[in-house]
């Protein structure tokens, strides 16, 4: 070891001997060195050995490694094993091996030998080196164990990991990756992601195309990282997978370039799900708000709108930007301008769920609108309130319906009260309800004793049933309402006669409700009718009995009539030789009187019987009625040589035998009555609304105004017998025949220029 | 029954005034007959029925029949001849003293041979009576029933 004292102590004062050279080499070397001889002992070791192991270099000279470390044989085995494959095949060998210092400091190392000849040329021993290796081996256990660590994390993590290389495809994916994309890690390594092996969608659900928009690819043109880049995957098994892909690069340390890209997946599909059904029921809300028909704001707590919705907004009459900061109460009716303030302590108190009001806003154009307000108050979740949420119904045309029906009833109510008619709501039970002041004046009661009784106990004893017989046919849904008359008692148990009306009030369903009845007190008109009555039967009676009377006594006065007439034309014939001139004329006096008169009665019983022996009426033809007269009249017509023409006449209601006696009687009187020039009689016909006119025209004598009343009287004449023979019955019987058939008759007429004598008939 | 036989005629008639001015007119018309004058209608049909004290009284060969009459009426009178098959095939001849009574009469369908309405004039009377002969020869030469 002197030697190698030597070569580090005159490294430059022998530097001409390379022997010594080379031990200052070997001592100045931090490597540890050793030879050794064949036989394994050391024969020498360098300064860095000495201190590598911590033992002096005498203690290794002549000694071989297994003295050297008696209680560790396997290193000193494994070095002689070494070191005779090294003398059976000469050269150089490196093997690890860890070694004990004495300083009990445990070292792995790498043994370098090489065997050495002596000036022979045969091998004398062996030289080597120790590498120390122990750091090296740390930082490989170390690396190995971060390795692993890291390894455990990516799989053991929820997230998918993928790993990317700078080609963006696939150099690992952790097991997460494996399950939430539904591959397997084969499929995936290599692949240029996985949009490539699955489609994908975007968080809007337009699809993404893998060469543009897949995560790596959007990070490697960004140069930026992604967080939250949301990817909808279709997975094989057709469920779309959520995920929120971040990315990272992946660079060596000291480079600026980066190698590779990491990305992270994290399942999102059930944040998602909820997210979408968030924003639907959002969406809903705000359609909700939007369309309601009702009006619908949020209040602040400063009382201005914070959000109105449309229908608001028109109720309101303000567009939504003048609204939204307006408070209700500055649109409010000045009327009604605290109504929802009064409420609002105890809403806020709790003490109310909601303020419920009706109430007028004014709007923008200064009409009132009447608005159905309900509001509640929403709080936080410290129960602190936040707003005001209120509603409101445009009950405007309801409150003027409402007024409507108010008017409609007072107006009823009045209508009722003052009718003159007394009017009454009765029960189904028969009982008054509602009776008005007239009523009471009917049955001089008051209200309060009529109300609640029943319309028997004051109805007359004789028409108690009447009022049931004639309601049931109202009830039964036969007609609509009944109106017949009956008699009540007054409080003071006098009968009055009263016209009712009555109809059924019934509900919407058609169920019957109460009766109305309306009450019109008749006891005048029946006194009246009775007295009529009783004139008209009187005066029935007395004219049958004057018809009676004039029929019996215009027959029987043909008796004696006879006998004067007869007995002076016995005397006539038998002694009419026997009489002088005087006598012969006094006679004939008699007979022509007793011709007269009975002329006289038989008129006379012509005209009663008009009344009382006239037939039922039924549809004749005029014309047959006027062809009936022309035949009666045949021997007159042909003997003046009449013309006689007509109209087309119509069917008439009538008594044939009485119709032919009229035209008879009108035509018999214009040929009688004719003029100097040649009758002509025209029979006209008009149609009026009720009734057909027909006129007998003439162009006879003629008729002096003064007369025309007269004319139709009984035996009025205005001529003598002398001029024109007659009775005056002929236009009288016409007159009656006429009135029979509820017509009338009258006379047009100028003396000389013919007549017309003109009769209606009812149609 | 030959012309030698005068004309049994039974008048039923209340007016003295009035048989006289039949019997008058059947004077003036100069009828040969046999005249018989009742002055009600019970008395006329005891005499058709020949009861009491017409027992013996002849059937007459034309009835002269007036309407008005005491006790029982000419119309009964006209109803009862008409339903008794005795005496049904009697001509009846009914003295009206209106067209009016003949009107209500034909109403009742009392199948009357004839209606005369009395005149007023005589001479038309005793045309009428005259006629009674004329009708009572019709009657005669007619086979039975043919009066009906």
């Amino acid at each position: 070891m002197s030697k190698a004292r030597q070569v580090k102590k005159a490294p430059g004062e022998e530097a001409g001997d390379p022997v010594a050279a080379a031990f200052e080499l070997l001592e100045a070397l931090p490597v540890p060195v050793f030879f050794k001889s064949r036989d394994g002992r050391y024969l020498g070791v360098n300064k860095a050995w000495e201190d590598f192991f911590g033992i002096p270099r005498r203690e290794f000279v002549g000694k071989r490694v297994a003295d050297l470390y008696p209680q560790v044989p396997a290193v000193a085995e494994k070095h002689a094993a070494m070191d005779k494959l090294l003398y059976d095949s000469p050269g150089g060998q490196s093997y690890e091996i860890p070694l004990m210092t004495r300083g009990g400091v445990s070292r792995d190392t790498i043994y370098y030998k090489a065997t050495f000849n002596d000036a022979a040329g045969e091998v004398a021993g062996l030289v080597g080196a120790i590498v120390d290796i122990t750091g090296r081996k740390k930082a490989e256990a170390a690396v190995r164990e971060s390795e692993e660590r890291w390894r455990a994390i990516v799989d053991s993590a929820n997230d998918g990991i993928l790993v990317y290389d700078r080609s963006l495809n696939v150099i690992f994916v952790n097991r997460a990756a494996e399950q939430i994309l539904g591959l397997a890690r084969a499929e995936i390594i290599g692949a240029a992601g996985f949009t490539s092996l699955l489609s994908c969608i975007h968080e809007d659900g337009r699809p993404l195309d893998p060469q543009t928009d897949r995560p790596t690819r959007v990070t490697a043109r960004s140069g930026k990282p992604l967080t939250n880049y949301v990817v909808g995957v279709k997975r094989r098994d057709g469920a779309v997978t959520w995920l929120s892909v971040n990315t990272a690069f992946l660079r060596r340390r000291e480079e600026s370039d980066w190698y590779g890209i990491v990305s992270t997946l994290s399942d999102v599909t059930a944040e998602k799900d909820a997210e979408l059904r968030l924003r639907e029921s959002e969406a809903r809300y705000r359609r909700t708000f939007e369309l309601a028909a009702s009006g619908i704001a949020h209040i602040g707590m400063d009382r201005k709108f914070i959000r109105v919705n449309r229908r608001l907004c028109e109720m309101l009459g303000y567009p939504e930007a003048e609204l939204l900061g307006l408070t209700g109460r500055q649109i409010s009716h000045p009327d009604d301008l605290d109504v929802i303030n009064s409420q609002r302590p105890a809403l806020y108190a709790g003490r109310i769920d909601a303020v419920r009001v009706e109430k007028r806003y004014l709007r923008k154009d200064r009409t009132p609108v009447w608005v159905a307000f309900s509001m509640t108050v929403e709080r936080d979740a410290e129960g602190r309130p936040t707003h005001e949420i209120a509603v409101y119904n445009d009950i405007t045309a309801q409150r003027e319906a409402e007024a409507r029906v108010r008017e409609s009833e007072e107006l009823y109510r009045q209508t009722f009260q003052l009718a003159a008619s007394g009017i009454a709501h009765v029960g189904l039970d028969g009982r008054f309800l509602q009776v008005n002041r007239s009523l009471c004046d009917i049955l001089g009661t008051t209200e309060a004793e009529l109300v609640g009784r029943s319309v028997k106990e004051v109805s007359h004893p004789d028409d108690k049933d009447l009022t049931d017989r004639e309601r049931a046919r109202v009830h039964d849904g036969e007609i609509d309402s009944v109106r017949f008359e009956k008699r009540y008692l007054r409080k003071d148990g006098t009968p009055v006669w009263v016209e009712l009306a009555v109809a059924l009030a019934r509900d919407p369903h058609g169920h019957p409700q109460y009766e109305i009845a309306i009450f019109d007190d008749i006891t005048e008109r029946k006194k009246a009718e009775a007295a009529l009555s009783a004139a008209h039967e009187e005066l029935k009676r007395s004219n049958s009995e004057l018809e009676q009377f004039a029929y019996v006594a215009s027959h029987d006065l043909q008796e004696p009539l006879r006998m004067v007439s007869s007995y002076t034309q016995l005397v006539m014939k038998r002694y009419g030789e026997r009489l002088d001139g005087d006598a012969k004329e006094f006679m004939a006096y008699v007979v022509d009187g007793a011709a007269r008169m009975k002329q006289l009665i038989e008129d006379l019983l012509a005209y009663s019987r008009v009344g009382t022996k006239g037939k039922e009426f039924k549809p004749v033809p005029v014309e047959n009625a006027l062809k009936r007269a022309i035949t009666n009249l045949r021997a007159a017509i042909e003997e003046s040589g009449a013309e006689i023409t007509h109209d087309a006449l119509p069917t008439v209601n009538a008594d044939e035998v009485q119709l032919a006696q009229l035209f008879q009687n009108l035509m018999g009187n214009a040929l009688k009555f004719r003029g100097p020039e040649k009758a002509k009689i025209r029979i006209e016909a008009k149609e009026n609304p009720a009734e057909w006119q027909f006129s007998v025209k003439d162009n006879g004598i003629g008729i002096e105004a003064q007369y025309f009343e007269r004319i139709f009287m009984l035996f009025q004449r205005l001529h003598t017998k002398g001029d024109y023979p007659g009775t005056g019955i002929g236009l009288a019987i016409c007159k009656k025949v006429v009135e029979r058939h509820g017509g009338r008759i009258w006379v047009e007429s100028e003396p000389g220029k013919g007549s017309s004598f003109n009769f209606t008939l009812p149609k | 029954m030959g012309r030698g036989r005068p004309v049994e005629i039974l008048l039923v008639e209340d007016n003295p005034g009035d048989e006289r001015l039949t019997r008058e007119a059947l004077k003036e018309g100069k009828v040969y007959n046999n005249f018989h004058w009742v002055k009600d209608g019970v008395e006329a049909m005891e005499f058709l029925r020949r009861q009491g004290k017409y027992k013996d009284a002849p059937r007459p060969d034309i009835v002269l029949l007036d309407l008005n009459l005491p006790k029982k009426d000419g119309r009964e009178v006209l109803q009862e001849i008409k339903t008794d098959e005795d005496l049904k095939r009697i001509p009846v001849v009914v003295l009206t003293t209106s067209k009016a009574e003949e009107d209500v009469l034909r109403t009742y369908n009392l199948h009357a041979n004839c209606y005369v309405t009395k005149p007023v004039d005589l001479e038309k009377f005793i045309v009428v009576v005259k006629s009674i002969d004329v009708f009572w020869l019709t009657v005669v030469t007619l086979p039975p029933n043919g009066t009906e």
